[in-house]
Order: structure tokens, then sequence, then C-alpha cells
């Protein structure tokens, strides 16, 4: 893969599952309630 | 039951030992606001057998994601200076290139007489340890003392150099250029010694500006995540990051360092305290082997 393509993936996949995996726990926290 | 594996750099490693693992390092980011890089890469090189590069270099990438999970955390508990942050991260930068170059020149110093190892592994990681077993000692102490309601300005804080700047979170003001220079230093021992962030951050923050824990344990992360993304493609671009086992590490750990950031708001101090002597005093036994191996 061409590398810059591969270290931009690095950086933007973990950042993009960061925000879901947020945004799916204030989900529960919600229901929780 | 190959799902189980995952392939990182020619070595095999068991996903649900990465799991656990993921589990642990998100509970102190959230917990402490340190990146758990002490623990997460001595542990995939020595036990899990990934070559140190890939250790390091997917270390730093599961850190964009868990650092980032645990500072909007914090800031939905309205947790952390971001201004301080801010001011911090100038001086940090430089410092990381000036650490950086001041390993270059005493590497040419050599090793130590008689010794397989060099003089810079030798003072710098003695003389971290030496520092974190204080810090250590002072947590420890802290423990049994309670927290005061109203945040009073540390010793740093109170220092009459030049412009102030107020930081509404914590409720007083303190020196910006302390703040930038504290920046730098922090810089400096990351690009020295390759250990910085929250674990010489947080200490500085609680005994030398008078932050409540959470709010030291919070500002660090706005910091770390760029710090970790600008590691990430320096490391990406050498084929050094191994996304897979980066992702399965995440999975744990975005979740854990939001139950470890919420739980800065129900745990007592004392308990925090403690809790970060422990941390502290981890890394310190890590270095001395580090440097113990070597001999």
């Amino acid at each position: 893969m061409n590398p810059i393509l591969y270290a931009a993936l690095c950086v933007v996949v973990p950042a993009v599952w960061a925000l879901v995996s947020v945004g799916l726990f204030r989900l529960w926290e919600r229901r929780k309630k | 039951m190959s799902w189980l594996w995952i392939d990182a750099g020619g070595a095999q490693v068991w996903l649900p030992g990465v799991l656990v693992l993921g589990a642990i390092v998100g509970t102190m980011a959230g917990l402490f606001g340190v990146g758990g890089g002490f623990l997460l890469t001595p542990l995939l090189s020595v036990v899990f057998g990934v070559p140190l590069e890939i250790a390091v270099g997917t270390g730093l990438c599961q850190m964009v994601g868990t650092s980032l999970a645990s500072f909007l955390k914090h800031r939905a508990l309205e947790q952390g200076e971001s201004r301080f942050a801010v001011l911090l991260a100038a001086g940090t930068f430089l410092g990381v290139e000036l650490g950086a170059g001041a390993v270059s020149s005493l590497r040419r110093l050599g090793s130590v007489p008689g010794l397989p190892i060099l003089w810079i592994d030798l003072v710098a990681k003695s003389g971290f340890a030496a520092f974190l077993l204080l810090i250590s000692f002072l947590s420890w102490r802290r423990r049994t003392r309670l927290e005061p309601a109203d945040p009073t300005p540390g010793p740093l804080a109170r220092l009459q150099l030049g412009p102030r700047v107020f930081m509404p979170a914590v409720g007083f003001d303190a020196p910006a250029m302390v703040i930038a220079y504290l920046g730098l230093l922090l810089g400096f021992m990351a690009g020295f010694i390759g250990i910085g962030g929250g674990t010489v951050l947080l200490p500085l923050l609680v005994y030398g500006f008078g932050f409540p824990f959470r709010h030291g344990a919070a500002t660090g992360l706005g910091l770390m995540v760029a710090t970790a993304a600008v590691g990430t493609v320096t490391h990406a671009f050498r084929g050094h990051v191994s996304l897979p086992l980066a992702m399965a590490l995440l999975v744990a750990s975005t979740l854990t360092a939001q139950i470890g950031a919420g739980l800065t708001r129900r745990l007592k101090a004392g308990t925090l305290h403690g809790g970060f002597a422990a941390v502290t005093a981890l890394v310190a036994a890590s270095l001395v082997w580090d440097v113990l191996r070597r001999l």
C-alpha cells in the first residue's frame, strides 16, 4: 500500500473508532438512565 | 481457530491477551491521563514477541484512539483545562526536537568503560527512575490527605512571572511563561528518553500548580492525542505500525478509557493518589529493569 495512504489510515481509523465508541457509550449511558 | 491470532510483523499474537492488555492501558489513560507506552511496548515485545519497532509504532497508533476517547469523556464531564493544554503544545513540539538532538550528541560519549551500556542510557534512565520514585513517594503520602473543596494555587501557579492566564475549570490563574516552558521540558523528556506525557505532567499539575487530580488527568490528554498522531505518522511511513493489532487493542481500550475517566469522579482523591503512586513506581521499576538487563 502507498505509505502516505497507510500513514493517514493509521491516524484516521483509530480516531474514527474512538468517536464511534464515545457515541455508543453515551447512547448506552442515556438508555441506562 | 486461526481468527484468534493476529499477525504483527511476523509474530503471531493471541487476540484475547491483546484485548486484556488494551483494557488495562485504556483504564490507565482514563484514570491517570498516562499513555501506557511504558507498559504496552515492553509487554507486546517481551510477552507477545512483537518486534520492538512494531510494538512502539502500534502503541502510538492505539494511543491516538484511546487518548481521544478519554479526552472526550473528560470534556463531557467538564474536566481539564484546554487553555493550559494549548500553551503546553507549542513548547512540547520544540522540546521533542531538542531532546532528540541531545540524544544524538550524548550518544557520541559512547559506552560506560567495561560495561555494555551507553552513558546516555545509564544516566538518563536511572535519573528518570529516581525522579519517578520521588513522585511515587509524594503521591503515596498524599493518599491520606483530604483534597480541599476549593482548589488553591500551588507554588508554580503563584510565581510572579509575566502575563498570567486564567483557568476557569480550576478557578485560578498561572503565569503563561511557566506553562510554555513546562511544555518545553515535557517535550525534551519525550524526545530524550521516550517517556513523557502523563507520568511527568500529572504530578507537576497536581503538586506544582495545585490542580485537583481529575482536572490534572484530563488536561494532558488533548496534548497526548496530537503527540500520538505525529508519532504514528512517523512510524507508519517506516512500516512500523500494525493496524490490525492497534484496532484489537482499541476495541477494549476506548471503552475502558471512558470508564476510567468516569471513575475519576467517583473514586476518592486519596485512592487516585495511591493508584498513581503504584503506576509511577511501576514505570520506575520498568526503567531500572531496562538498565539492569543491558549490564
